[in-house]
Protein backbone atom coordinates (compact mmCIF):
# COMPACT_ATOMS: atom_id res chain seq x y z
CA UNK A 1 0.00 0.00 0.00
CA UNK A 2 1.54 3.36 -0.94
CA UNK A 3 1.52 6.57 1.12
CA UNK A 4 -1.91 9.20 0.01
CA UNK A 5 1.34 11.73 -0.25
CA UNK A 6 3.63 10.02 -2.92
CA UNK A 7 0.35 8.94 -4.70
CA UNK A 8 -0.62 12.49 -4.83
CA UNK A 9 3.24 13.38 -5.31
CA UNK A 10 3.46 10.73 -8.12
CA UNK A 11 -0.52 12.09 -9.91
CA UNK A 12 0.51 15.75 -9.56
CA UNK A 13 4.17 15.18 -11.48
CA UNK A 14 2.03 13.16 -14.13
CA UNK A 15 -0.60 15.70 -14.41
CA UNK A 16 2.24 18.23 -15.83
CA UNK A 17 3.27 15.55 -18.36
CA UNK A 18 2.81 17.05 -21.87
CA UNK A 19 -0.62 15.96 -23.39
CA UNK A 20 0.75 14.70 -26.28
CA UNK A 21 3.08 11.95 -24.71
CA UNK A 22 2.60 8.30 -24.17
CA UNK A 23 4.37 5.69 -22.40
CA UNK A 24 5.55 2.56 -23.20
CA UNK A 25 5.55 0.39 -20.30
CA UNK A 26 7.04 -3.23 -21.58
CA UNK A 27 4.72 -6.14 -21.61
CA UNK A 28 1.92 -3.95 -20.52
CA UNK A 29 1.09 -1.71 -23.62
CA UNK A 30 1.10 1.96 -23.91
CA UNK A 31 -0.19 4.62 -22.32
CA UNK A 32 -1.50 8.10 -22.40
CA UNK A 33 -1.02 10.29 -19.36
CA UNK A 34 -4.36 10.13 -18.39
CA UNK A 35 -4.40 6.53 -18.49
CA UNK A 36 -1.32 6.47 -16.35
CA UNK A 37 -2.35 8.44 -13.67
CA UNK A 38 -5.63 6.18 -13.47
CA UNK A 39 -3.28 3.12 -12.95
CA UNK A 40 -1.55 4.86 -10.14
CA UNK A 41 -4.78 5.74 -8.31
CA UNK A 42 -6.18 1.93 -8.84
CA UNK A 43 -2.32 0.63 -7.27
CA UNK A 44 -2.23 -2.22 -10.17
CA UNK A 45 1.25 -3.36 -11.62
CA UNK A 46 1.53 -0.52 -13.99
CA UNK A 47 0.82 2.04 -11.29
CA UNK A 48 3.07 0.77 -8.67
CA UNK A 49 5.51 0.43 -11.52
CA UNK A 50 5.30 4.32 -12.74
CA UNK A 51 5.51 5.12 -8.68
CA UNK A 52 8.68 3.26 -8.35
CA UNK A 53 9.73 4.77 -11.61
CA UNK A 54 9.15 8.18 -10.29
CA UNK A 55 10.28 7.90 -6.70
CA UNK A 56 13.77 6.00 -8.40
CA UNK A 57 13.83 9.24 -10.37
CA UNK A 58 13.97 11.87 -7.24
CA UNK A 59 15.55 9.41 -5.61
CA UNK A 60 18.37 9.69 -8.41
CA UNK A 61 19.08 13.67 -7.15
CA UNK A 62 20.51 12.40 -4.07
CA UNK A 63 23.66 11.60 -5.21
CA UNK A 64 23.38 12.94 -8.65
CA UNK A 65 21.73 11.93 -11.79
CA UNK A 66 24.43 10.82 -13.54
CA UNK B 1 9.25 1.88 6.74
CA UNK B 2 9.98 3.44 10.26
CA UNK B 3 7.36 5.70 11.85
CA UNK B 4 8.87 9.27 11.25
CA UNK B 5 8.08 11.71 14.37
CA UNK B 6 8.65 15.53 14.50
CA UNK B 7 11.92 15.24 16.73
CA UNK B 8 13.63 12.38 14.99
CA UNK B 9 15.39 14.83 12.19
CA UNK B 10 16.48 18.96 13.74
CA UNK B 11 15.74 21.11 11.25
CA UNK B 12 19.78 22.08 10.62
CA UNK B 13 19.81 18.68 9.86
CA UNK B 14 17.05 18.72 7.43
CA UNK B 15 18.14 22.01 5.90
CA UNK B 16 21.93 20.64 6.03
CA UNK B 17 21.05 17.69 4.01
CA UNK B 18 18.03 19.65 1.59
CA UNK B 19 21.08 22.45 1.04
CA UNK B 20 23.35 19.35 -0.15
CA UNK B 21 21.01 17.75 -2.23
CA UNK B 22 19.89 20.90 -4.07
CA UNK B 23 23.18 21.94 -5.31
CA UNK B 24 23.63 19.10 -7.18
CA UNK B 25 21.00 19.56 -9.15
CA UNK B 26 21.29 21.10 -12.51
CA UNK B 27 19.15 24.33 -12.95
CA UNK B 28 16.78 23.26 -15.22
CA UNK B 29 15.49 20.54 -13.12
CA UNK B 30 14.87 23.14 -9.81
CA UNK B 31 11.32 23.51 -11.15
CA UNK B 32 10.93 19.07 -10.80
CA UNK B 33 7.53 19.32 -8.66
CA UNK B 34 8.94 17.08 -5.27
CA UNK B 35 6.39 17.87 -2.80
CA UNK B 36 2.54 18.48 -2.41
CA UNK B 37 0.95 19.81 0.72
CA UNK B 38 -2.20 20.84 1.27
CA UNK B 39 -2.57 19.89 -2.56
CA UNK B 40 0.01 22.72 -3.35
CA UNK B 41 2.27 21.52 -5.57
CA UNK B 42 6.15 22.44 -4.90
CA UNK B 43 9.36 22.69 -6.75
CA UNK B 44 12.71 22.36 -5.49
CA UNK B 45 13.15 26.18 -5.91
CA UNK B 46 9.71 26.65 -3.40
CA UNK B 47 11.11 23.97 -1.16
CA UNK B 48 14.32 26.06 -1.27
CA UNK B 49 12.87 29.54 -0.74
CA UNK B 50 10.20 28.36 1.95
CA UNK B 51 12.63 26.13 3.95
CA UNK B 52 15.62 28.35 3.90
CA UNK B 53 13.73 31.74 4.83
CA UNK B 54 11.61 30.00 7.58
CA UNK B 55 8.37 30.54 6.26
CA UNK B 56 5.07 30.28 8.13
CA UNK B 57 4.11 28.16 5.50
CA UNK B 58 7.37 25.71 6.64
CA UNK B 59 6.44 26.89 10.29
CA UNK B 60 3.11 24.66 9.84
CA UNK B 61 4.06 21.86 7.22
CA UNK B 62 7.42 21.02 9.07
CA UNK B 63 5.98 17.65 9.27
CA UNK B 64 4.96 16.83 6.03
CA UNK B 65 8.40 18.06 4.46
CA UNK B 66 10.20 15.91 6.25
CA UNK B 67 8.50 12.94 6.40
CA UNK B 68 8.49 13.55 2.09
CA UNK B 69 12.05 14.76 2.57
CA UNK B 70 12.55 11.27 4.67
CA UNK B 71 11.40 9.43 1.19
CA UNK B 72 12.94 11.09 -1.49
CA UNK B 73 16.19 13.10 -0.05
CA UNK B 74 17.58 10.51 2.43
CA UNK C 1 30.14 -17.27 -42.36
CA UNK C 2 29.38 -14.59 -39.54
CA UNK C 3 25.69 -15.06 -38.68
CA UNK C 4 23.46 -12.84 -36.66
CA UNK C 5 19.97 -13.70 -35.84
CA UNK C 6 17.46 -10.34 -35.44
CA UNK C 7 13.97 -11.29 -34.01
CA UNK C 8 11.73 -8.02 -34.56
CA UNK C 9 7.91 -8.75 -34.27
CA UNK C 10 5.54 -6.03 -34.90
CA UNK C 11 2.11 -6.15 -33.46
CA UNK C 12 1.43 -3.18 -31.57
CA UNK C 13 2.65 0.09 -30.83
CA UNK C 14 5.82 -0.76 -28.66
CA UNK C 15 6.92 -3.27 -30.93
CA UNK C 16 6.90 -1.08 -33.76
CA UNK C 17 9.10 1.52 -32.63
CA UNK C 18 11.55 -1.68 -31.52
CA UNK C 19 11.28 -3.05 -35.28
CA UNK C 20 12.15 0.38 -36.82
CA UNK C 21 14.88 0.47 -34.56
CA UNK C 22 16.08 -2.75 -35.37
CA UNK C 23 16.13 -1.79 -38.99
CA UNK C 24 19.49 0.46 -38.42
CA UNK C 25 21.16 -2.04 -36.55
CA UNK C 26 20.62 -4.34 -39.32
CA UNK C 27 21.28 -1.95 -42.64
CA UNK C 28 25.28 -1.63 -40.75
CA UNK C 29 25.05 -5.69 -40.17
CA UNK C 30 24.63 -5.76 -43.99
CA UNK C 31 27.30 -3.03 -44.83
CA UNK C 32 29.70 -5.03 -42.93
CA UNK C 33 29.12 -8.22 -44.69
CA UNK C 34 27.43 -10.36 -41.53
CA UNK C 35 24.66 -12.80 -42.84
CA UNK C 36 21.45 -11.47 -41.27
CA UNK C 37 18.72 -14.14 -40.16
CA UNK C 38 15.81 -11.42 -39.77
CA UNK C 39 13.09 -12.84 -38.43
CA UNK C 40 10.45 -9.76 -38.93
CA UNK C 41 6.63 -9.84 -37.67
CA UNK C 42 5.48 -13.11 -37.96
CA UNK C 43 8.41 -14.90 -38.53
CA UNK C 44 9.16 -13.95 -35.05
CA UNK C 45 8.45 -17.46 -33.94
CA UNK C 46 9.54 -20.18 -31.71
CA UNK C 47 10.09 -22.55 -34.27
CA UNK C 48 12.11 -20.31 -36.64
CA UNK C 49 14.20 -18.78 -34.17
CA UNK C 50 15.62 -22.54 -32.74
CA UNK C 51 16.11 -23.34 -36.08
CA UNK C 52 18.31 -19.93 -36.35
CA UNK C 53 20.32 -20.63 -33.18
CA UNK C 54 20.87 -24.49 -34.13
CA UNK C 55 21.72 -24.08 -37.77
CA UNK C 56 23.38 -20.96 -38.22
CA UNK C 57 25.29 -20.90 -34.98
CA UNK C 58 25.27 -17.08 -34.88
CA UNK C 59 27.52 -14.77 -32.77
CA UNK C 60 25.01 -12.27 -32.09
CA UNK C 61 21.31 -12.93 -31.23
CA UNK C 62 19.25 -9.76 -31.27
CA UNK C 63 15.98 -10.17 -29.54
CA UNK C 64 13.61 -7.22 -29.86
CA UNK C 65 10.07 -7.51 -28.25
CA UNK C 66 7.85 -8.20 -25.00
CA UNK C 67 9.26 -10.58 -21.74
CA UNK C 68 9.19 -11.75 -18.63
CA UNK C 69 11.79 -12.44 -16.41
CA UNK C 70 12.48 -15.90 -17.73
CA UNK C 71 10.83 -15.60 -21.20
CA UNK C 72 11.70 -13.74 -24.07
CA UNK C 73 8.84 -13.37 -26.86
CA UNK C 74 8.26 -12.81 -30.49
CA UNK C 75 5.12 -12.33 -32.17
CA UNK C 76 1.38 -12.34 -30.39
CA UNK C 77 3.66 -12.67 -27.18
CA UNK C 78 4.63 -16.55 -28.29
CA UNK C 79 7.61 -17.44 -25.65
CA UNK C 80 10.61 -17.73 -28.07
CA UNK C 81 13.23 -18.74 -25.53
CA UNK C 82 12.32 -19.52 -21.80
CA UNK C 83 14.00 -21.63 -19.06
CA UNK C 84 13.79 -25.05 -20.59
CA UNK C 85 15.56 -23.96 -24.32
CA UNK C 86 18.11 -21.68 -22.86
CA UNK C 87 20.63 -24.04 -24.01
CA UNK C 88 20.15 -22.37 -27.60
CA UNK C 89 22.13 -19.32 -26.48
CA UNK C 90 24.99 -20.72 -24.73
CA UNK C 91 28.71 -19.22 -26.44
CA UNK C 92 26.87 -16.59 -27.93
CA UNK C 93 26.23 -12.82 -27.20
CA UNK C 94 22.81 -12.31 -26.95
CA UNK C 95 21.18 -8.70 -26.39
CA UNK C 96 18.12 -8.92 -25.43
CA UNK C 97 15.25 -5.49 -25.20
CA UNK C 98 12.76 -8.03 -23.82
CA UNK C 99 11.53 -6.17 -20.82
CA UNK C 100 12.94 -8.14 -17.53
CA UNK C 101 14.18 -11.06 -19.62
CA UNK C 102 17.57 -10.38 -17.81
CA UNK C 103 16.83 -10.48 -14.28
CA UNK C 104 16.63 -14.26 -14.46
CA UNK C 105 16.68 -15.99 -17.58
CA UNK C 106 19.97 -13.68 -18.57
CA UNK C 107 21.65 -14.77 -15.46
CA UNK C 108 20.43 -18.58 -16.29
CA UNK C 109 21.90 -17.96 -19.88
CA UNK C 110 25.68 -16.54 -19.14
CA UNK C 111 28.26 -17.81 -18.52
CA UNK C 112 32.00 -18.01 -19.31
CA UNK C 113 31.91 -18.51 -22.72
CA UNK C 114 28.07 -16.69 -23.29
CA UNK C 115 27.29 -12.86 -22.47
CA UNK C 116 23.71 -11.87 -22.01
CA UNK C 117 22.74 -8.21 -22.23
CA UNK C 118 19.82 -6.98 -21.31
CA UNK C 119 17.46 -5.16 -19.05
CA UNK C 120 16.41 -6.55 -15.39
CA UNK C 121 13.42 -4.35 -15.41
CA UNK C 122 10.48 -3.54 -18.10
CA UNK C 123 11.80 -1.55 -20.86
CA UNK C 124 10.26 1.98 -20.74
CA UNK C 125 10.24 4.34 -23.25
CA UNK C 126 8.66 7.97 -24.04
CA UNK C 127 6.63 8.82 -27.36
CA UNK C 128 5.29 11.24 -28.97
CA UNK C 129 1.16 10.18 -30.08
CA UNK C 130 1.34 12.23 -33.04
CA UNK C 131 4.44 10.32 -34.73
CA UNK C 132 3.38 6.42 -33.55
CA UNK C 133 2.84 5.53 -37.26
CA UNK C 134 6.77 6.88 -38.20
CA UNK C 135 8.41 5.94 -34.98
CA UNK C 136 11.62 6.95 -37.51
CA UNK C 137 10.28 10.57 -37.07
CA UNK C 138 9.55 10.72 -33.39
CA UNK C 139 12.13 13.08 -31.83
CA UNK C 140 10.54 12.13 -28.08
CA UNK C 141 11.54 8.20 -28.89
CA UNK C 142 15.23 9.22 -30.87
CA UNK C 143 17.11 9.48 -27.20
CA UNK C 144 15.98 5.45 -26.29
CA UNK C 145 16.09 4.31 -29.68
CA UNK C 146 20.08 5.59 -29.82
CA UNK C 147 20.71 3.76 -26.16
CA UNK C 148 19.26 0.84 -27.31
CA UNK C 149 20.76 0.48 -30.11
CA UNK C 150 24.41 1.15 -28.80
CA UNK C 151 25.39 -1.58 -27.78
CA UNK C 152 24.82 -3.38 -30.87
CA UNK C 153 26.85 -0.35 -32.48
CA UNK C 154 29.83 -0.46 -30.49
CA UNK C 155 29.93 -4.68 -31.12
CA UNK C 156 29.81 -3.77 -34.64
CA UNK C 157 32.89 -1.77 -34.10
CA UNK C 158 34.34 -4.60 -32.82
CA UNK C 159 34.36 -3.72 -29.23
CA UNK C 160 34.48 -6.60 -25.86
CA UNK C 161 30.74 -6.83 -24.41
CA UNK C 162 32.09 -5.17 -21.70
CA UNK C 163 33.15 -1.94 -23.55
CA UNK C 164 29.49 -2.64 -25.44
CA UNK C 165 28.21 -2.50 -21.80
CA UNK C 166 30.00 0.86 -20.91
CA UNK C 167 29.39 2.30 -23.83
CA UNK C 168 25.58 2.15 -23.74
CA UNK C 169 25.71 3.41 -19.76
CA UNK C 170 27.82 6.21 -21.20
CA UNK C 171 25.06 7.08 -23.96
CA UNK C 172 21.95 6.62 -21.58
CA UNK C 173 24.00 9.66 -19.27
CA UNK C 174 25.11 11.30 -22.08
CA UNK C 175 21.26 11.79 -23.25
CA UNK C 176 20.46 12.53 -19.34
CA UNK C 177 22.96 15.61 -19.29
CA UNK C 178 21.44 17.00 -22.77
CA UNK C 179 17.55 16.75 -21.66
CA UNK C 180 19.02 17.95 -17.77
CA UNK C 181 20.20 21.19 -19.68
CA UNK C 182 17.48 22.16 -21.55
CA UNK C 183 15.51 24.98 -20.95
CA UNK C 184 11.63 25.01 -21.15
CA UNK C 185 11.29 21.93 -22.57
CA UNK C 186 7.88 20.45 -20.89
CA UNK C 187 9.26 16.44 -22.21
CA UNK C 188 12.31 16.50 -20.30
CA UNK C 189 11.44 15.78 -16.84
CA UNK C 190 9.53 12.92 -18.17
CA UNK C 191 12.67 11.69 -20.55
CA UNK C 192 15.15 11.82 -18.01
CA UNK C 193 12.96 9.58 -15.44
CA UNK C 194 12.53 6.48 -18.24
CA UNK C 195 16.28 6.97 -19.25
CA UNK C 196 17.23 6.73 -15.45
CA UNK C 197 15.00 3.35 -15.24
CA UNK C 198 16.33 2.04 -18.46
CA UNK C 199 19.77 3.06 -17.56
CA UNK C 200 20.14 1.47 -13.98
CA UNK C 201 18.20 -1.55 -14.94
CA UNK C 202 20.34 -2.43 -17.82
CA UNK C 203 23.32 -5.28 -17.30
CA UNK C 204 25.22 -7.35 -18.45
CA UNK C 205 25.98 -10.84 -17.51
CA UNK C 206 28.55 -13.40 -18.24
CA UNK C 207 31.79 -13.05 -20.24
CA UNK C 208 32.58 -9.06 -20.82
CA UNK C 209 35.33 -9.84 -23.27
CA UNK C 210 33.65 -11.29 -26.24
CA UNK C 211 33.59 -9.76 -29.39
CA UNK C 212 31.64 -10.61 -33.06
CA UNK C 213 34.46 -10.16 -35.02
CA UNK C 214 35.93 -13.14 -33.72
Amino acid sequence: MVSEDIKKLVITRLQSMPPNLKLSVGRYGTFTKEELIERVQKEDEVGKLIIEMQLKYLRSFKKGII
Amino acid sequence: MPKLNKEDISFEEGLSRFLKVYANIPMNLRREIILVINDEPITWNTAYVEIKNKTKFREKNTFKINRIKFYIIW
Amino acid sequence: MRYVVISRPKFDETTNYLYTWASKIITSLKRLNFRVIDLKDKKANKKNIENALIKKNPSLVIFNGHGSPTEICGDNNEVLINLENKKHLKSKIVYSISCSSARELGKKVADENTSFAGYEEEFIFLIDKNKACTPEKDEIAKPFMDCSNQFSISLLKGKTTGEAYEDTKRKYNEWICYFAAKEYLPEASSIISCLIWNRDSFILHGNKEKRILQ
